[in-house]
C-alpha cells in the first residue's frame, strides 16, 4: 500500500478543515473495508487518508419528534440491521443491512461509507430511497442537503465534492400503514454483491386498500442505484392487487439498464428486476396490511 | 512518512509502537508481534481466515489500518486459550471433528466466539449468518455447526 | 484382509480426534506462509502479461541495483531444461527462456529484503516481448492455421482413442441410444491457504519447505531441476492450508525459490497473494463431453461412445492421465461391455491444468449419470432401478480388464435409497407456489488403492518404519503425507491396534524426506491403502519381535499371547501379563535387540494400462458409492436451494469413521455443491477475470445443507483390514446428484456445468415454450 499521512480530527470541524486543506489529495476513511482493498490494489493512492473514527457525534441514531430518522453516516451495517429504532420504522433498511457482505465486513463497513462508495450494487441506497432520504454534506463555510436520488452520477461516482464530508442521513418519517422488504438475489445463499437488489415501500390510507405513496428502488441494475419513479406511479393512488403489481413491476424492468458482467447477464438481470418488484411489491403490500396504526411495519 | 503512534490492547496485554500508517492490523500481528495464529487468506475481507475480534467485534483484521485500532482491544487466537491448555471451545472443534488442514480454523473459532460472547445458544440460522464470512474448503461446516452447539451449556 | 469383527478392535473403527487438531485449534502449528527467520529474504516472482509471446530481452540491472535486492535471476541463472513430472511429457521450464505462453507464466525472480522492496524490484526489471497470437478454445487450437504454441501439430499434445469390446455392435444390439454434449468448466481448488514456499541452503543442502503432496518426488524433480544429488535435499511438509490434486509434483515456485536460496544463500519465502493464486493455479481440465450411450430393453448399458477435447492449457501436467482416467471411467463405471474412447488433450495459451479430486471422474461422471438419467425418463425407469440393474457386482473384472475385488455399490443405492425416502418423495407433487423440490441419485467408482501413474512403470509402494522405544512408546514414520485429510492419525490408528498400544503412546513423523521412508505421495485416494499396508506390514514385525521376547520372559508359547493396551498377557488368563515397555526395555537393554522394523507395501496387484489398447488393471481396489441430493428450486429465479444429501460410499473399512465422515461432508458440502451450482473461472483472452472470493464463488456456511453419511464395509481383501480410499469418491457424484435432482423438480437438463440460477433460467423458459408453446 501506497505510504499516506494519517489524520484523526477529534472534531468535525478539524475534519472540515482538513477536506478543506487536502481536497482531491485526501480521501476519508469510515470502516475501511471499501477503501483499504482499493488501496491495496493501487486503485486508490491518496497522499492523505482522514480518519472519522474519533468522531462519536456522527454515530448516533436519533427518532426525531417530528418522526423524522437522522443516522450518523459511521452507523455500522451491523448496527442498522440490530438498532430497535430501525427495525422497527424502518425495517427495510434493517433488513437490507443485514444482507451486506459477511458480519465481518458488517461490523465494520457504515452508512456513510456505502452511500459515498456509490456502487450501484449498494444494499442499504434502494431503501433509502424508497424511504425518501436526504443527505446532509457539510464544508468549512456550511451544508447542503441533496435528495440521496440526487447523489449517483455513475459507477462509483458521486456528486460530494471533495471538501465535503457526509455528515447525516435524513429519512422522512414513514407515514402510519407503511410496509416495505428487500429482496436480493445472487448466486450463492450468503456473502454476496446482489445480482440484482430490489427494495419497496409501499404506504396505504386508513381504510388500507389504496396506495397512498410507494417507494421502489433498484440495486445492481444500472450504472447508479436506480429510482424507478415510474413504476411507483403506477400503484400510487390505485387499489392494489397483483396484477397492478405485476404490471408496475413491467414498469420498473424497462426503467432498468443493466448490464452483463462477471456475476451476471443483463437479460437475466432484466427480468429479475421484474420478479423482485413483484415479490417485494407484494410483501410490502402484504406488511402494510398488516401494520398498525403506530408506525409499524 | 510521519509514524503513527498506536496503543493497543492485545490479548489483555497493552502493546504501544509507532508505526507507518499503512500498517495494517493483519501484519501488525503477524510480523511485528509474532502472532501467527491469524491467517491471511485473501487479504481482501472475503475469506475471513483473518478474523479477530476487535472491541467486541469480529472483523477482518486485513481490512482494518493498525491506526484504526488505536485505543481499542483485540483477541486473537492466541487469546483464547489459557496457559497453553485450550478453551473449551477450541477443544470442541478438536473433539467434533471441525479441523482439517486448520487454515480456516482459527477465523472460524473467533467468528464463533465473537457470537457466543453476544448469543450464547445459537440456532443453526444465528450460527449461519454469523460464520458466512468464514470459508472452509475442507470441511463442510457441519461439524463445525455442531462444536458452537455443544458450547450451549456452557 | 482381516475379517475381524468390530468388537476385536479397540481404535480401529472408532471415531479419532485429529493428532494435529489440537495445535490447529491453538493457532501454534506454523504453515509454509508462517514460517519467518532471521534474515529472512522475500521472493517475488515476474510474470508475463501476454498469453502468447517470445521474450526478446529481459534487463535485470536496474532491479539488481536496487538498494535491499540480493537477487535476481531468470533461465540464464537456471539449466534451461524443460520438466515435467511426468516423464516424456517435459514442456515448461522454471522460468522461461524463449516463449511465453499464457499470462502468470515465469519468466524472473527476485530476492530483497522485504516485500516492498521486491514489489520494487520486480517494477525495475525491464521484460521485452514480442507478442505471438494466441487461442484460448482447444477446438480452436485445432484447427489448420492456429498458432502453434509448443512443437506439435495442430497443438495437439496427444490424441488417444482406445476400444473395449465392440461399440457398433453394441450399439446395434440396443434398444434405445442416447446421446448428448456436456461441458465442465475450469475450476480451481481454492486452497485456503495460498500457495507458498521457504527454502535455506547451507553446507551444500537445500532445505525446503513446500506445499507439496509427494516430499520425495518434489526432491526428485528439484535434483534435476537445480542439478543437485537428491542426498542433498530435504524437503518438509509444514502444516499446508489445503491440496486436493494441486500440489502434485513441483511447482516453479519450489524451484525459484530454493535458487533464490542457493544463490543468496539466505532464507527465502515465495508466496502467492490470492488474485495471483487465482491467476496462476492448475485447474481442473476443463472438458467437453460428447457421450453416446446404448441400453438394453431392461436399461443395462451395454455401449458407450466418449468423445473428449480437453483443454491442456499452456503446459503438460497431468492432462493425458487426467484425460485418461475419464475416458477409464466410462468402461469401469457399471462394467459396459462395449466402450469406445477418444481424447484430444489439445494446448492454448491458458493457464494449464493440473490433478483435481477426482482427476478426471467428477467430469466424465456428470457426464455418464446425468445421461443415465435420461435414459431412464425414456425408458420409464425409477433412477434408482436402472442404477440397481447396471450396478458393478464384487469379484468382477470390467471390458477394460479391472479387476474388481470388493464392491458395495448395490447395498450403497440400497441404503441411500433407503434413508432418502426415494420412492415416495419421486411420487410427490413438485410443486410449491414458485418453488418445485426434487430429489436425484448419482453413483461413482475410482480406484481406492493408488495407480501405477508416476514415476515409473511400477511405482505405487509405500513404507513406514517403527521404532519402539524402550518405555513401550513408539516412533512412527511414515512416507505417506499429513495434509490435514488425517493421514497421521489413520496411520496411528493402525499401527496402535496392531501393536496393543495406546494411541496416545504413538507419535507419527511425516513429511520429512530426511527421516521418513520412502512414499510416492498423496493422491489418487491411496494413502489409507498403501501405506496402511505398509503400516501394519511394519507393525507385524514390531508385534513378532516383543512377542518373542515375552513369551521368553513368560515361559509361553508365542501363539498363547495375545497384547492389548500395552500389556501381552496370556490368552485366557489375563493375569499373567507383561507390559509392553517391560519386553521392549529387556529386548533393547539386556539382549542387544532394538525393538524396530520396516514395512514395505508392494502393489503386485494392479499394473499400468496398456499404452496401445488401455486395458490393465488399474487399482488393487476400487472404491464405490452412491449419493442422492434434494433440491428445491425457484422456478422464477431458477436459484437453487440444496436441501439434503444422503451419500453411502463402500470404504472397505472406516479405520477412522469421524475421519472418512468429514471427508465425505467437506467434499459434497465445500466442493460438490460449488462444482455443481457455482464455480467458474471466468477467462477472457487468456486473463482469469474473477481473481478473488468475491467474483470466484465457493459454497459458504449457509450453503451447507444436511448430510446423512453410511458406510458400506466391504472388507477388500488388499485393503489393510480391508480399508480402502474415500478422499476423491467424496465429491465425485455430487455435482450428477444434484443436476438430477433438477431435472426430477423441473424437468430440464442442464448439460453445462455450474448450473447457475441464470443458466437453469434460461433451460426452463426454453422447456417451457418447447412444451406449451409459450
Amino acid at each position: 500500500m501506497k505510504e499516506f499521512t494519517y489524520h484523526e480530527p477529534q472534531t468535525l470541524e478539524e475534519a472540515l478543515s482538513l477536506t478543506s486543506k487536502f481536497g482531491k489529495d485526501a480521501e476519508i476513511l469510515a470502516g475501511g473495508t471499501d477503501l483499504v482493498v482499493q488501496m491495496n490494489r493501487g486503485a486508490k493512492m491518496p497522499s492523505h487518508i482522514i480518519s472519522l473514527k474519533n468522531l462519536s457525534d456522527l454515530k448516533s441514531i436519533e427518532h426525531k419528534p417530528d418522526g423524522n430518522i437522522w443516522i450518523g453516516p459511521l452507523v455500522t451495517h451491523t448496527s442498522l440491521a440490530t438498532n430497535p429504532i430501525i427495525s422497527r420504522h424502518l425495517r427495510i433498511l434493517s433488513e437490507a443491512a443485514a444482507t451486506i457482505g459477511t458480519l465481518q465486513i458488517r461490523n465494520r463497513g457504515t452508512i456513510g461509507g456505502n452511500i459515498c462508495t456509490a456502487s450501484p450494487a449498494g444494499d442499504i441506497i434502494p431503501p433509502l430511497i424508497c424511504a425518501g432520504t436526504k443527505l446532509k454534506l457539510a464544508t468549512q463555510s456550511g451544508s447542503r442537503l441533496l435528495d440521496i436520488d440526487q447523489f449517483f452520477s455513475g459507477p462509483q461516482v458521486s456528486l460530494k465534492k471533495s471538501d465535503e464530508i457526509l455528515t447525516s442521513i435524513h429519512i422522512q418519517k414513514p407515514p402510519d400503514f407503511t410496509g416495505g422488504t428487500y429482496l436480493k438475489l445472487g448466486t450463492r445463499r450468503a456473502a454476496e454483491i446482489a445480482v440484482v437488489g430490489v427494495g419497496v415501500l409501499i404506504s396505504l390510507d386508513e381504510s388500507k386498500s389504496f396506495c397512498v405513496n410507494a417507494g421502489i428502488g433498484v440495486a445492481s441494475a444500472g450504472p447508479t442505484p436506480l429510482h424507478c419513479e415510474e413504476a411507483e406511479n403506477l400503484l400510487k393512488g390505485k387499489e392494489l392487487s397483483e396484477e397492478i403489481i405485476e404490471e408496475a413491476a413491467r414498469v420498473a424492468q424497462k426503467e432498468a439498464s443493466p448490464i452483463s458482467d462477471l456475476r451476471s447477464t443483463s437479460e437475466y438481470r432484466s427480468e429479475m428486476v421484474f420478479i423482485l418488484t413483484k415479490r417485494a411489491s407484494l410483501e410490502a403490500f402484504r406488511r402494510a396490511k398488516a401494520s398498525s396504526q403506530i408506525q409499524e411495519q | 512518512m510521519t509514524m503513527v503512534s498506536i496503543t493497543i490492547t492485545i490479548n489483555g496485554e497493552i502493546f504501544t509502537a509507532s508505526v507507518k500508517p499503512n500498517t495494517i492490523l493483519i501484519d501488525l500481528l503477524r510480523d511485528k508481534l509474532g502472532l501467527t495464529g491469524t491467517k491471511k487468506g485473501c487479504g481482501t475481507g472475503e475469506c475471513g481466515a483473518c478474523t479477530v475480534i476487535l472491541d467486541g467485534k469480529a472483523v477482518n483484521s486485513c481490512l482494518v489500518l493498525a491506526a484504526e485500532a488505536n485505543g481499542k482491544e483485540v483477541l486473537t487466537i492466541e487469546g483464547l486459550a489459557t496457559s497453553g491448555k485450550a478453551d473449551r471451545l477450541q477443544q470442541a472443534f478438536v473433539d467434533h471433528g471441525a479441523i482439517q488442514c486448520g487454515f480456516c480454523t482459527t477465523g472460524m473459532l473467533m467468528s464463533s466466539k465473537a457470537l457466543l460472547d453476544t448469543n450464547p445458544a445459537p440456532n443453526e440460522s444465528e450460527i449461519k449468518s454469523a460464520l458466512s464470512g468464514n470459508l472452509c474448503r475442507c470441511g463442510g461446516y457441519l461439524r463445525i455447526i455442531e462444536a458452537i452447539k455443544s458450547q450451549k451449556y456452557s | 484382509m482381516s475379517k475381524e469383527k468390530w468388537d476385536e478392535f479397540s481404535i480401529v473403527g472408532k471415531n479419532m480426534p485429529r493428532v494435529d487438531g489440537l495445535d490447529k485449534a491453538l493457532g501454534v502449528a506454523k504453515y509454509v506462509s508462517d514460517i519467518s527467520v532471521p534474515g529472512m529474504l522475500v521472493g517475488k516472482i515476474l510474470r508475463s502479461p501476454f498469453p502468447h509471446a517470445r521474450i526478446m530481452n529481459i534487463d535485470t540491472s536496474r532491479a539488481l541495483n536496487k538498494a535491499g535486492v540480493k537477487a535476481v535471476i531468470t533461465a540464464a541463472d537456471t539449466a534451461r531444461r524443460k520438466f515435467c513430472m511426468n516423464r516424456g511429457w517435459e514442456s515448461n521450464m522454471i522460468l522461461q527462456d524463449s516463449k511465453v505462453r499464457f499470462i502468470g507464466d515465469q519468466v524472473a525472480a527476485v530476492a530483497a529484503i522485504d516485500e516492498d522492496t521486491a514489489m520494487e524490484a520486480l517494477s525495475l526489471i525491464k521484460a521485452e516481448y514480442e507478442p505471438l497470437p494466441a487461442v484460448f478454445d482447444p477446438e480452436e487450437a485445432m484447427l489448420h492455421g492456429a498458432p502453434e504454441i509448443h512443437e506439435a501439430k495442430n497443438n495437439i499434445a496427444i490424441h488417444v482413442q482406445r476400444m473395449f469390446g465392440d461399440v457398433e455392435k453394441g450399439f446395434e444390439q440396443s434398444h434405445l441410444i442416447r446421446q448428448g454434449f456436456y461441458y465442465s468448466p475450469p475450476v480451481t481448488h481454492c486452497c485456503m491457504e495460498p500457495r507458498a514456499c521457504f527454502a535455506t541452503y547451507s553446507s551444500d543442502t537445500l532445505s525446503i519447505w513446500a506445499h507439496t503432496q509427494t516430499p520425495h518426488g518434489l526432491r526428485e524433480e528439484l535434483s534435476e531441476a537445480i542439478q543437485i544429488p537428491q542426498s542433498k535435499i530435504s524437503v518438509f511438509q509444514a502444516p499446508i492450508g489445503g491440496a486436493f490434486g494441486a500440489k502434485i509434483g513441483m511447482d516453479p515456485m519450489d524451484a525459484i525459490t530454493a535458487l533464490l536460496a542457493m544463490k543468496t544463500r539466505l532464507p527465502v519465502k515465495i508466496a502467492n497473494k490470492r488474485d495471483e493464486e487465482f491467476a496462476t493455479s492448475r485447474f481442473r481440465y476443463p472438458m467437453k463431453i460428447w457421450l453416446r450411450s446404448g441400453v438394453k430393453k431392461d436399461g443395462r448399458i451395454i455401449a458407450r461412445d466418449v468423445k473428449v477435447i480437453t483443454d491442456n492449457g499452456a503446459y503438460n501436467h497431468e492432462g493425458h492421465l487426467v484425460m485418461g482416467n475419464a475416458g477409464s471411467k466410462a468402461a469401469q463405471l457399471y462394467a459396459v461391455p462395449n466402450v469406445r474412447y477418444e481424447g484430444y488433450l489439445v494446448f492454448t495459451n491458458n493457464v494449464f491444468g493440473g490433478a483435481f479430486r477426482g482427476f478426471g471422474n467428477p467430469q466424465i461422471t456428470f457426464a455418464m449419470e446425468t445421461q443415465l438419467d435420461e435414459i431412464a425418463d425414456c425408458l420409464n425407469m425409477d433412477p434408482a432401478d436402472i442404477r440397481r440393474v447396471n450396478a458393478n457386482t464384487p469379484n468382477s473384472t470390467t471390458a477394460s480388464g479391472c479387476k474388481i475385488t470388493s464392491c458395495g455399490l448395490t447395498e450403497c443405492i440400497e441404503i441411500t435409497a433407503r434413508e432418502s425416502n426415494w420412492i415416495n418423495k419421486r411420487k410427490r407433487p413438485k410443486s410449491k407456489k414458485n418453488a418445485r423440490v426434487g430429489i436425484g441419485m448419482a453413483c461413482m467408482i475410482h480406484g481406492g488403492s493408488g495407480v501405477k501413474f508416476y514415476y515409473g512403470k511400477n511405482c505405487n509402494f509405500s513404507s513406514a518404519i517403527i521404532k519402539m522405544n524402550n518405555d513401550g512408546s513408539v516412533d512412527l514414520l511414515v512416507g505417506a503425507s499429513e495434509l490435514g485429510q488425517g493421514s497421521d492419525t489413520t496411520m496411528a490408528m493402525l499401527a496402535a491396534e496392531r501393536l496393543g498400544i495406546n494411541l496416545s503412546d504413538i507419535k507419527v513423523i511425516s513429511g520429512d524426506t530426511d527421516t521418513t521412508p520412502f512414499d510416492p505421495g498423496a493422491w489418487g485416494s491411496r494413502q489409507t491403502f498403501t501405506a496402511g499396508n505398509a503400516v501394519l506390514s511394519a507393525a507385524n514385525k514390531v508385534r513378532r519381535q516383543l512377542l518373542d521376547v515375552a513369551s521368553d520372559l513368560m515361559e509361553a508359547n508365542i501363539e498363547d499371547l495375545d497384547i492389548k493396551n500395552g500389556n501381552i498377557s496370556v490368552k485366557g488368563s489375563p493375569s499373567i501379563s507383561i507390559r509392553v515397555s517391560d519386553a521392549a526395555a529387556e529386548s533393547y537393554r539386556n539382549r542387544g535387540k532394538p525393538i524396530q522394523a520396516q514395512g514395505v507395501f508392494e502393489d503386485v496387484w494392479s499394473v499400468q494400462s496398456d499404452p496401445k489398447t488401455g486395458i490393465g488393471n488399474v487399482s488393487s481396489a476400487y472404491s464405490f458409492g452412491t449419493q442422492v441430493a434434494e433440491v428445491e428450486v425457484d422456478i422464477e429465479t431458477g436459484f437453487v436451494k440444496v436441501l439434503d444429501f444422503w451419500c453411502a460410499h463402500d470404504v472397505g473399512r472406516a479405520i477412522n469413521p469421524l475421519g472418512a465422515e468429514t471427508q465425505i461432508e467437506g467434499g459434497v458440502l465445500s466442493m460438490g455443491i460449488g462444482y455443481a451450482l457455482m464455480e467458474k473461472m471466468i477467462f477472457q483472452s487468456g486473463e482469469v477475470k474473477n481473481q478473488s472470493f468475491c467474483d470466484y464463488k465457493i459454497p459458504t456456511i449457509s450453503d451447507a445443507c444436511g448430510l446423512k453419511n453410511y458406510f458400506v464395509e466391504t472388507l477388500d481383501e488388499h485393503g489393510p483390514l480391508g480399508a480402502k480410499g474415500v478422499g476423491e469418491p467424496a465429491m465425485i457424484p455430487s455435482a450428477a446428484a444434484i443436476a438430477n435432482a433438477i431435472y426430477d423438480a423441473v424437468g430440464v437438463w442442464v448439460r453445462e456445468l455450474p448450473i447457475t440460477p441464470d443458466r437453469l433460467l434460461s433451460a426452463i423458459k426454453e422447456n417451457s415454450i418447447k412444451r406449451n408453446g409459450r
